[in-house]
């Protein structure tokens, strides 16, 4: 079965083809960064306007990508949630239709399903149940994944999301949008040790995430300090040293907690090196066999919907005539395909 | 010549089946509800008529002004049935539908088409018609209902009716007005087929829409 994938819940554009036998056979992503950059950070319209003048021009690469045309597509998938009502509904409006007019089934898929199924496109495939840290600009989560549609959410941001704490911190700081990734290049400049931040919520128990307390300390540090270059980096990298260990912390106490010894890491953040170092030291300490999707299946991407959406397909669900997107929708109101 | 059209762009929700002289729609006022209803609609009239989606000749949809989501339905599905089959698509003013329908209802020869914009304004054009093709008298705009251009003759419709008290110069002929005229999908048809004479239906790629209001950031 070859599935179209659409996701345009955000800022960016992305399409792909998954064939089971195949795998991801071909993709392509337009980012919608430099259109929101100077407004420091994404204005919800202008996305929707982006992927309205986006989607088909990428559709048609992607297929021409992978030699295929689009009366050998077997099943399309978008994402139908969550995410920006107005950019989900070109994702949703197009794919839809699309697959009416071939005669084809279609499926909304959950975006955060996608992330947490991400790393099934690797070589190495985490086997059920795993425990997943989803992080990104959008969202924090650590979810214990049983099986396709069976997910526990066991703790979440209480308020700014890992990745929204790094761009708006990046921003304090007078880096260009979006901070992030800049903000983690700078740490690598800065002094350890010169700075150390709180680790919020590690000293209570459970597995929430509170990251503003965070942003603010920064700020309060930046404006009592020289404000000199060499600051800037060591302010960066205390920041980026407690979000991270803060992370890592939660990880570990949530295998302990349910003592899964699989671990999968996705989201944005998940392209993070430090991250990706910290928790691969936890094979050696605990045995947990830590996975992740490579740096652009981290990403919003539309590989992880295609292939999200073929495994529903698969096991013989599809959409009805509405494509509603919906851009509040809870990861454990999903349900394992009958 | 077999075309399918259909408007999303505001609290109504309609396709039509054109199949050589023939127009078939279906009309529904649903307001937010146009994505549970437009994909049922498409699909009955096609069944009614046996039409297959590969054996048509273009799609025409409302392409602005109207509300910026209803118009990424109708875009996003224009889109989606275009790529499918290839097919050439064409978008037409929502004004423009809107004012010959009331050529066809009225016999109205002259027409200011009206929408509410919210935001205490309208989008508004004023179009002259003719043995159904339309001339727009200027353009599209947006604009204060204050800043409205009254025509001296012809009919007055649209929603837009409801938000601005017009204000007639002074010797115009009698008016009609409608707040209740509604854009049907039936009237995209004959832009379409002029479009198709003109050699001005659209690759899928080249298919813009026109918000109007493009002021959307602080």
């Amino acid at each position: 079965m070859l599935v179209l994938g659409i996701e345009s819940s955000c800022d960016e554009t992305g399409i792909a083809l998954y064939h089971p036998d195949r795998g991801i056979v071909a993709h392509s992503l337009y980012s919608q960064v430099k259109l929101h950059a100077q407004y420091g950070g994404v204005v919800p319209e202008l996305a929707s306007r982006d992927h309205i003048r986006k989607i088909s021009p990428l559709i048609q690469e992607t297929l021409q990508k992978g030699g295929y045309t689009m009366a050998q597509l077997e099943g399309i998938a978008f994402t139908k949630g969550p995410g920006l009502m107005g950019a989900l509904m070109v994702g949703a409006a197009t794919g839809r239709s699309l697959g009416l007019a071939l005669g084809i089934p279609t499926i909304g898929v959950h975006h955060m399903e996608g992330h947490l199924l991400a790393p099934m496109l690797e070589d190495e495939v985490p086997a059920f149940p795993f425990l997943a840290l989803l992080v990104s600009g959008g969202h924090t989560l650590l979810v214990q994944v049983n099986a396709l549609g069976d997910y526990q959410v066991l703790g979440e941001s209480l308020d700014d999301a890992v990745g929204e704490a790094f761009d708006k911190t990046a921003k304090l700081l007078g880096l260009a949008y979006p901070g992030g990734p800049a903000l983690a290049a700078l740490a690598q400049q800065g002094t350890a040790e010169r700075y150390t931040f709180p680790r919020p919520m590690t000293t209570v128990p459970g597995l929430d995430f509170s990251f503003s307390g965070l942003k603010t300390h920064v700020m309060t540090t930046w404006k009592e300090s020289d404000q000199s270059e060499q600051t800037k980096a060591d302010i960066a990298h205390a920041f980026e040293t407690a979000a991270i260990d803060t992370l890592v912390k939660k990880c570990r106490r949530a295998l302990k907690q349910t003592g899964l010894t699989r671990l999968v890491v996705a989201g944005g953040v998940g392209a993070n090196q430090l991250l990706r170092e910290q928790l691969a030291t936890l094979e050696s300490s605990n045995g947990t066999k830590t996975y992740f999707p490579r740096p652009e299946y981290c990403t919003d991407n539309g590989a992880m919907i295609a292939y999200a959406g073929y495994c529903r397909l698969a096991a013989g669900e599809c959409e009805g005539d509405s494509f509603q997107p919906l851009a509040r929708w809870s990861l454990e109101s999903l349900q394992a395909p009958a | 010549m077999r075309i399918l059209t259909f408007d999303t762009s505001g609290e109504t929700c309609s396709a039509a089946l054109t199949l050589g002289r023939e127009t078939r729609e279906a009309f529904l006022h649903c307001p937010r509800e146009q994505t549970r209803q437009i994909i049922p609609m498409i699909k009955t009239l096609c069944a009614e008529s046996a039409c297959e989606f590969a054996s048509l000749d273009a799609i025409g949809v409302t392409a602005g002004p109207g509300s910026f989501t209803g118009l990424r339905i109708g875009a996003g599905v224009a889109m989606g049935l275009a790529l499918a089959h290839d097919l050439p698509l064409c978008g037409v003013s929502t004004l423009a539908v809107l004012a010959l329908g009331a050529y066809y209802d009225f016999a109205a020869q002259e027409v200011m088409a009206l929408l509410d914009a919210r935001m205490n304004e309208v989008y508004w054009g004023h179009y002259r018609l003719d043995q159904a093709s339309a001339t727009m008298v200027g353009t599209d705009n947006l604009s204060a209902p204050t800043n409205v251009e009254w025509p001296l003759q012809g009919a007055l419709v649209g929603n837009g009716l409801t938000v601005c008290e017009p204000r007639l110069p002074e010797g115009h002929d009698q008016v009609i007005m409608m707040a209740g005229q509604t854009v049907h999908a039936k009237h995209v048809v004959p832009y379409v087929l002029a479009a198709q004479e003109s050699g001005a239906l659209l690759d899928v790629n080249a298919f813009e829409l026109n918000y109007l209001r493009n002021k959307v950031t602080s």
